[in-house]
């Protein structure tokens, strides 16, 4: 799960462990991964306070415990440097020339022995890492020309009994504050961000991520305004519709589909849509996927329209509902009696009077499509495979691709904060008799 | 429609009442269709699985989360919006002394109960979720009594002039910028990513919907317990000498929990659905769910049983709750238009 390791993993075969460590170690630098993560921790005294230098994570994980087993932390280090120097010996043991045969065998137990010693590294279980060793002992004793390993396992064995003997365990419960200065990753990411408008580079490829986001901005924004427009374009006259039938069985009917739809996930409605529609099967009217190579005539418009229902029903349905409700709260109030009353127009009262005001509850909804246009919709996206913001998402949190993940947040949260902005701009502006300027 | 799922929780195939398939059973034959006269009613998967036996798994794995996760967030939203809403900015006040005794026995508090523990609990939440949460209890034990510790010495602290001086604490400002903090994120994409980062077993995830759904709820309870603050019944039983907490939950709480019913039953729907989707993307270990189900049609579109039938419990059950949600706002908001 660290990308990191996962990107270097390619070199470990073919080439040495010092160039796997090597490769991680400059994609770490470059990261900022071998800085503290904020300003201050909270560690005890039998902890290091560079703690955060040891990759891998299990192995970080692993080393603390031992040292909050044990009470202090150089024993673990002496033990953990010991595991290093035998790893080194192990990979770079020359082999006896042999025939190609025994020489292959032998190579495969190096392997074995290697994976053993790294994987010692990461053990936290005093029993496990006993087991461990004594398979590792069984092996450098019975095959000859693992000999010469046995000085540096001697000293892993020595050093793990030394760990062995309890010492003085108040290190552990002494809380201890460690101030890192502004070398740490939550300032560079945020100095970046505030100096530089920068949010960093992603870790499952060198690209800078603002980089990434501009270029799958385009379909998850797409697909937010169509969905908009026909929710708001199909839902506000239905809602109408149904608030003027109040109660008939016009207004029943709409009532009743619209719930149904309000109920119905969105990633059912878009499975069973492809399945019925763009199934050679069946029905093929519309391609399965978005995503083409290359579209060709109609299918550049017959690859939105699947998508575009399942994005539209469900805020569609909601429209209709909100709308419904604040027209019915409208049209029961006085002005629209006296305006009845003095004999006006009944469609001009529905349009100038009630529709005007009613409007103004949906101009929340609205502003509500800013946050989805960053982190577009993670399941539609997945489903009808289109290359937009959602889909990345999800791929990052999967490879835990922090930065792009942080990128996401942050824009979301931004938008968000300037969508409820922009929402009370519009109701001062449609709404004269809304003022922020006086405290009530 | 509410009936039959809990008929089909209590015909749990375990009991072999109904069908007489194990969720997990592999059978022999795969994609047959529905009611084709056989014992497989519903059909069987891609993979050889019975649909209506793992159906009837789904809908446990689902009403227990949905219950679970909204049993969680009501709890933290009423518990908020009461404090919000009662003690506001101007209400909750504490010598200076104590006050700044809180900060220390705060962090010592959580330093002995869980920093100290982390192991221990890291080791009790692989083991169990009983393990985990014993262990998680025994830290809120440790950490209570220090900060009691702290609270007490802040009290001896305070006979002092400055120390006793009255500061109050805006409960209801941190309370709603917290609030907002979290409504200004992608609850879904904010779930997605604790439940990759942390491997989704089900009871994180209900762990997950339940600490980030409390915020409607929270807002509700705190506009109910300002109204209900107003009420002359509670400006007598605070004349009377009651203590705070009394008139907290037996006087403000049983008048503010009904119109709360109405966002709790529609919550209980949205964390069904919010389950189905996370199992959908296969963020969900282990167990087959009505979402995990419906994903196996991805691959193969021909099998429309195994689509259809998933999703139409997801949406049957959504829609019950919605149902209830929409009946109780009948009985309890009779003002509301519609």
């Amino acid at each position: 799960m660290d990308p990191v390791a996962n990107r270097c993993q390619g070199f470990s075969e073919g080439f040495s462990f010092a160039q796997v460590v090597a490769c991680e170690d400059t994609l770490r630098k470059k990261y900022n991964q071998y800085l503290p993560l904020f300003y201050l921790e909270v560690s005890s005294f039998a902890q290091p306070d560079t703690l955060y230098r040891i990759y891998p994570r299990t192995s970080r994980y692993a080393l603390a415990r031992l040292a909050h087993i044990h009470g202090s932390w150089p024993p673990v280090e002496l033990y953990y440097r010991s595991i290093q120097s035998l790893y080194d010996s192990v990979s770079f043991l020359p082999l006896p020339g042999l025939s190609s045969d025994s020489l292959r065998r032998l190579r495969t137990l190096r392997s074995d022995l290697l994976r053993l010693t790294r994987n010692l590294a990461s053990q936290d279980k005093p029993a496990v890492i006993t087991l461990q060793l004594d398979a590792i002992r069984q092996t450098l004793d019975t095959i000859p020309a693992f000999h010469p390993l046995k000085s540096s396992f001697a000293q892993v064995q020595s050093s793990w009994e030394t760990l062995r003997q309890p010492a003085s365990r108040w290190r552990v419960f002494v809380p201890r504050l460690i101030w890192q200065g502004t070398a740490n990753r939550y300032h560079q990411w945020l100095s970046d961000i505030l100096l530089h408008g920068d949010f960093g580079t992603s870790w499952t490829h060198d690209r800078k991520v603002s980089e990434r986001i501009g270029s799958l901005f385009f379909y998850s924004f797409l697909f937010s305004v169509i969905s908009v427009l026909f929710a708001y374009g199909l839902g506000i006259p239905l809602g109408v519709m149904a608030a003027t039938h109040h109660n008939r069985p016009a207004d029943r009917l709409s009532g009743l589909i619209v719930f149904a739809l309000d109920a119905m996930p969105s990633f059912w409605v878009a499975t069973l849509l492809l399945m019925f529609f763009a199934n050679p099967d069946r029905i093929d009217w519309f391609p399965s996927s978005f995503n083409m190579v290359n579209p060709q005539g109609w299918e550049r418009i017959t690859r939105f329209v699947l998508p575009v229902i399942a994005y539209t029903y469900g805020s569609f349905a909601s429209v209709s509902r909100i709308m419904r409700v604040s027209m019915l709260e409208v049209l029961g109030q006085d002005f629209i009696r006296t305006a009845r009353a003095k004999g006006l127009n009944p469609r001009r009262v529905m349009v100038r009077h009630a529709l005007r005001n009613a409007l103004l509850p949906m101009i929340t909804g609205f502003v509500g499509i800013f946050p989805a246009v960053v982190s577009g919709s993670v399941i539609l996206e997945n489903i009808f495979t289109i290359p937009g913001m959602g889909n990345e998402v999800l791929m990052a949190v999967q490879s835990n691709n922090i930065p792009m993940i942080l990128a996401v947040f942050t824009l979301t949260g931004l938008l968000t904060v300037t969508g409820y902005l922009v929402a009370d701009i519009l109701y001062m502006w449609a709404d004269p008799r809304i003022n922020f300027t006086k405290e009530n | 429609m509410f009936a039959s799922v809990f008929a089909g929780v209590l015909a749990h195939p375990q009991t072999g009442l109904l069908v007489p398939y194990g969720p997990e059973t592999t059978l022999g034959q795969k994609n047959i269709p529905p009611f084709g006269g056989n014992s497989h009613y519903l059909g069987t998967d891609q993979s050889g699985h019975d649909i209506l036996a793992s159906l009837i798994h789904g809908a446990r794995v689902s009403l227990t989360v949905g219950l679970a996760a909204v049993g969680l967030a009501a709890v933290i939203g009423i518990v908020v919006g009461l404090m919000a809403g009662y003690w506001g900015d101007r209400r909750f006040r504490m010598r200076r002394g104590t006050a700044l005794s809180v900060i220390p026995g705060a962090f010592f508090g959580w330093f002995y109960g869980f920093r100290l523990m982390r192991f221990e609990m890291m080791d009790a939440a692989t083991e169990s979720m009983g393990a985990f949460v014993g262990m998680w209890l025994q830290g809120v034990i440790i950490a209570a009594i220090i900060v009691v510790f702290w609270v007490w010495l802040g009290k001896m602290l305070s006979r002092g002039k400055w120390m006793g001086g009255i500061i109050y604490f805006p409960v209801d400002s941190l309370i709603m910028r917290i609030i907002e903090v979290l409504n200004s994120l992608p609850l879904l994409l904010v779930i997605i990513s604790l439940s990759a980062i942390f491997h989704g077993s089900l009871w994180l995830i209900v762990i997950v919907i339940g600490l980030t759904g409390w915020t409607g709820l929270a807002r509700l309870i705190r506009a109910e317990t300002l109204r209900i603050s107003e009420m002359g019944y509670v400006e007598s039983g605070r004349a009377l000498g009651l203590g705070e907490w009394r008139i907290i939950f037996t006087h403000i709480l049983p008048n503010a929990l009904p119109p709360a019913l109405i966002v709790i039953a529609f919550g209980i729907g949205n964390a069904i659905l919010a389950e189905s989707a996370l199992s959908f993307l296969h963020l969900v270990d282990g167990t087959v769910t009505w979402g995990s189900l419906l994903s196996g049609t991805r691959s193969n579109f021909s099998a429309w049983w195994v689509g259809v039938f998933p999703g139409m419990a997801i949406f049957l059950t959504v829609l019950s709750f919605n149902l209830i949600g929409e009946k109780l706002r009948d009985i309890f908001d009779p003002h509301h238009v519609g």
